[in-house]
This record gives C-alpha cells, structure tokens and sequence, in this order.
C-alpha cells in the first residue's frame, strides 16, 4: 500500500489505477448510502477519487489511508447535496416521536433484508438524516465532527440521528410487512 | 441504559452490514475519472502557463516603470540643476558672491596699485635723492672746474 501512495504521490498512472481498484468498491458502497440515487452516488464516486489524487500529497500516515478517504467522499457528498438542495442541516427538524422500539430483535427482523434494500431504505431518508445516521452510525463519527463538518450543533446532530434511526425501523417494518404479509 | 442498548444493536447491524460491502463500479467510471484527471492535468498546466504570463508580464511592467522612474529622475535632476543654476543670480541678495568675488579681486587690484604707486614714489625719492647726490656731485665739480679756470687764466700768476 505505501509503494503505492507513493507512485500517487509521484503522480504514477498505474499506481492511481491501482489505488482506485483496491478502494473503488468499498467507495461506491459508501456513495450509494449517501446519496439519493444512482447518478448522485457516480457523482460523489467521481468527485472523490478526483480530491483523493488531488490531496494524497498531504496524507501522512499510510495507515489511516482507508479512513482519510472515507472523509473525502463523505465531504464530497455533503458538498453535492449542498449544492442540489441549498440547504442546511439546522432547520426543519421532525422529531418523530418516541425512539426505536426496544423490544425488537433485530437480527432476526433484519437479517433476511437484502444489503441492497437496506441502501434503498437509507436512501429514501431525507438528505440531513441520511448523511448523519451514515457518518454516525455506520462510519463511526462521533456528534463533534459531524456537528464540525456539517456547521450545525451537536444537539441536531443528535436529533437528526434520532429521527433518522426511528423512519428506519419503521421504514423496514413496512418493508418486511409488505414483502412477507 | 436500557435505551442504549438497542440503539448500539441498531447501529452495529447497519456497521456489520456495510463493513465488508462493496459494488463493483462500472469501466466507465473510471475512464470519466481518467479522462477528468487528464482535463485537470490540462487546465492546470494551462493555469500554470497563464500565471507564468501573468507574472512574466507584471515584472516586465514593473521593470519598465523602474528605468521610466529612474530616467524621469535623471531628467528632472538635471533640469533641477539647470533651473537652479540660472535662478542663482536674481535670487540672491545685493552682494553676491560673485560680486563680492569681484570686490575681492578690485580690492586686492587696488591693494596692488596702492603698493604700485608707493613704490613708484619711493623710486622718485630715491632717484630724487640720487639725482640730489649727483647734483650735489656735478655742483662740486663744477666749482672746482670754475677754480681751475680761474687760476688758469691771463693776468692770473701762479706764485
């Protein structure tokens, strides 16, 4: 992996090629969570490897090569959605009543759900709960660099994941009610 | 607590689900990704060329306006002196230097006459003096000569 953000470094066409084949699939993973559908998700895919070459001169650590992108692609996406809708995340928060039901056992709800439609079902969220349920919950930011990279307070981070988590379990519910009766 | 609970389970079934997931993106994608490397590649070194226009043409500006700086200067100077070597005469008070120059120069000329003349008289004096021993001298000869003839004439005789 270090040869290899070298070359990039460098500016070595087979060492970009091989950079994008060992990360491209993860990444697209990544974008299609974050984004509303397929062409967005190319959008942010696109626009991310670009910054990724970009700035690898900057990276320091190898190691932290994974993560670093994650961010970039992360940012990439809030940038288009900033771009698309002209919005912030501080207003227009639903609070959607009461939290995730505690008795569910999710394994056994969830896990004859294609990976797939579970990227439908967070697709379909509104744009500010989407992006932060992914970073929080699935890329593992905590509520001070989301509030930090999204310029919102850590309370509607807080309150955009709230939501976000109940309009998934109740958006999974109708799923698996609709698909097994 | 109890509320933390499931909202970890939830979360970490979302984490496991996608740790490992992956889509194999199309060869399209990254071909349009090359191809915008490549238009980057251009435009950057486009910008690069123009800024390198930019700057050739800013020194070249700034040195033109250097020398023109420097030579209005050399210009303005030398009318300056010019001006002022001109100005110098009316501008000055009654007794310029030049005048005084002047002064100096009748003065010691004056000097030089004064010293002139009073040499001029001394030398009278001194020739006049002269001229009176001389006088004086021609007087005594001539008495002697007078004696000498009288002695010497007819109806004079010697004892």
């Amino acid at each position: 992996m270090k040869k290899i953000i070298a070359g990039c470094k460098k500016g070595n066409a087979k060492s970009k090629k091989d950079l994008y084949d060992r990360f491209a699939p993860l990444m697209l993973s990544l974008c299609y969570r974050y984004a509303k559908n397929k062409p967005d998700a190319e959008d942010i895919f696109q626009e991310g490897f670009l910054k990724v070459y970009e700035n690898i001169s900057q990276l320091r650590k190898p190691e932290v090569l994974e993560w670093w992108m994650k961010k970039i692609f992360v940012n990439e996406a809030f940038k288009l959605y900033k771009k698309k809708t002209r919005l912030y995340l501080v207003d227009d928060i639903t609070l959607l009543g009461n939290s995730i039901n505690d008795n569910i056992s999710y394994n056994n709800i969830f896990s004859n759900i294609e990976t797939d439609e579970l990227t439908r079902i967070i697709q379909n969220l509104p744009d500010r709960m989407r992006i932060v349920f992914n970073m929080y919950s699935i890329e593992g930011f905590s509520h001070k660099e989301i509030a930090d990279m999204l310029e919102i307070s850590v309370g509607t981070s807080k309150s955009h994941l709230h939501d976000a988590r109940k309009k998934l379990q109740d958006n999974i519910i109708i799923k698996k009610i609709n698909l097994y009766g | 607590m109890n509320k933390s609970i499931p909202k970890r389970h939830f979360d970490n079934f979302f984490k496991d689900r996608y740790k490992k997931h992956t889509i194999s993106p199309e060869k399209e994608l990254w071909e349009k990704i090359n191809s915008r490397m490549n238009n980057k590649k251009i435009i950057f070194s486009l910008k690069k060329i123009q800024q390198l226009r930019i700057a050739v043409s800013v020194l070249a500006f700034a040195l033109i306006g250097t020398i023109t700086l420097i030579v209005t200067d050399t210009i303005k100077q030398k009318n300056t002196t010019i001006d002022l070597q001109e100005q110098s005469i009316p501008d000055l008070p009654a007794e310029s230097i030049s005048e005084k120059h002047l002064n100096s120069v009748s003065k010691v000329d004056l000097s030089n006459q004064e010293q002139e003349e009073e040499d001029i008289l001394e030398a009278d004096n001194y020739i006049d003096d002269t001229n009176d021993t001389n006088s004086l001298e021609i007087i005594l000869y001539q008495e002697t000569d007078n004696y000498i003839e009288k002695n010497n004439s007819p109806g004079v005789t010697s004892k």
